[in-house]
């Protein structure tokens, strides 16, 4: 140790012998006055602390505020404007929007159907199909509003156009025009083959389908459903299960493979492009099987009884579905 | 029951007089069969009632004809001509309903 620090040492002892002395009854006086002074920095600092956090959660809480004001507001912008107003708008400028990312010189053709009043699901459905020399778009949306139909239908044909723009620029062969692939959509009429021996039954089915644009036919399973079955190659066929005179669906299905099978255009046509099969029955699912087959795919099997607008949903989304 | 308790479907208001009508007949034909004991009657009729009545916004038919279906399983007459009384109890309301509409 250094002698200045030896003097600074016993300096400091001396001055507090002093002052410890002398001045002992000032340190709890000291000490009340430091708290004096401290509590109120305390309080301040706590006080400006919380106004700080409660101004930020007020401007978090603004900015959602606003967005939830914004979707309110985009929300009440449908409900506000009238159906044939939203259409309109789409018509105007949405729909040309779409349209102009596809193949020039094509052919539009789309629809929105109106909700039917008396079922309780109010549900707008919009068809769309664009048919050109290089490729097709199509598809079906539905939802509360023509807008909500209309924006389903926007998503789907904006993933086709991506598909078929990734299938132009991988393609080799591409000379000018597009090929096709991926991005076709069934180009006809969805045509429905409604076997149903119940005459109600397939009046409300039918009813259904048409309503969604498609051509149906009606057979009781005993005017030679086979025939229809092979030759005008539906894309749809809903098949009761049990039909009049102990006729099983099964029955009508090997009957028209064996028809099928008789002609080489046909059996080119149906191994290319089977009919689906939906069938409709009491029965459940485990006790309806096709027989194995080429010609007919088993897509679904409806289990009666439907309620009408369960019926309508299921067939809407069959069509979605196969990219009607 | 109210008449909003048959959502009857716009698109087959029209076909609605004609079902009715062959559902009368059908409750009809049940009734003959109840009194032959004819449970195979009973089985195609019901089945039939089974598909039709909810489409067309009844379901309650389709209810009827479910139960009616089980009862030819468990050849219990008694209880297949109750349902049968139901139906058409089921089939003036309906009627009462669609005309009051």
């Amino acid at each position: 140790m250094k002698i200045y620090e030896k003097i600074l040492g016993i300096t400091f002892v001396l001055v507090s012998l002093f002052l410890g002395t002398s001045f002992g009854f000032l340190i709890p006086l000291a000490f009340i006055a430091m708290m004096l002074v401290a509590f109120p920095v305390l309080i301040y600092a706590l006080l400006f602390t919380r106004r700080k956090d409660h101004h930020t959660s007020q401007q978090t809480a603004k900015v959602l505020y606003l967005g939830t004001r914004f979707h309110q507001l985009h929300r009440s912008l449908d409900d506000f404007e009238s159906p044939e107003d939203q259409i309109a708008r789409i018509t105007v400028t949405e729909l040309n929007e779409i349209t102009d990312l596809m193949p020039a010189d094509g052919t539009l053709t789309q629809r929105f159907i109106p909700p039917d009043a008396s079922l309780h699901d109010d549900h707008w459905i919009y068809r769309y199909h664009y048919k050109s020399f290089a490729a097709e778009f199509s598809a079906v949306g539905t939802g509360a509003t023509p807008v909500e139909a209309f924006t389903v239908v926007k998503e789907n044909l904006h993933q086709q156009i991506h598909r078929w723009h990734a299938t132009r620029a991988s393609d080799s062969s591409f000379i000018g025009q597009p090929t096709l692939s991926g991005a076709t959509e069934k180009p006809h009429t969805p045509t429905v083959l409604i076997v149903e021996d119940d005459a109600d039954v397939a009046t409300a089915t039918a009813s259904i389908f048409n309503r969604l644009g498609c051509q149906t036919m009606i057979s009781d399973g005993l005017d030679g459903v086979s025939q229809k079955m092979s030759f005008q190659h539906v894309d749809f066929i809903v098949l009761d299960w049990m039909l009049a005179k102990n006729i099983h669906g099964d029955q009508l299905v090997k009957s028209s493979i064996e028809m099928i099978d008789g002609f080489n255009d046909l059996k080119s046509r149906f191994s290319r492009d089977p009919s689906k099969v939906i069938t409709y029955s009491t029965l459940d699912r485990s006790k309806v099987r096709l027989p194995e087959n080429q010609y007919f795919d088993h897509w679904d099997h409806w289990q009666k009884p439907l309620r009408y607008n369960d019926l309508s949903n299921k067939a809407s989304e069959l069509l979605v579905a196969n990219g009607f | 029951m109210r008449q909003h308790e048959y959502p009857i479907p716009d698109l087959l208001l029209e076909s609605i007089p004609g079902y009715l009508e062959r559902k009368d007949q059908d409750a009809l034909d049940l009734e003959s069969a109840v009194q032959r004991n004819d449970f195979s009657t009973i089985q195609t009729i019901s089945h039939k009632l089974i598909g039709s009545g909810a489409s067309y916004g009844f379901a309650n038919i389709s209810e009827l004809g479910n139960l009616l279906q089980k009862t030819c399983a468990s050849k219990d007459i008694q209880e297949a001509s109750t349902l049968v009384q139901s139906l058409r109890q089921e089939l003036i309301q309906i009627r009462k309903s669609v005309l009051s509409h």
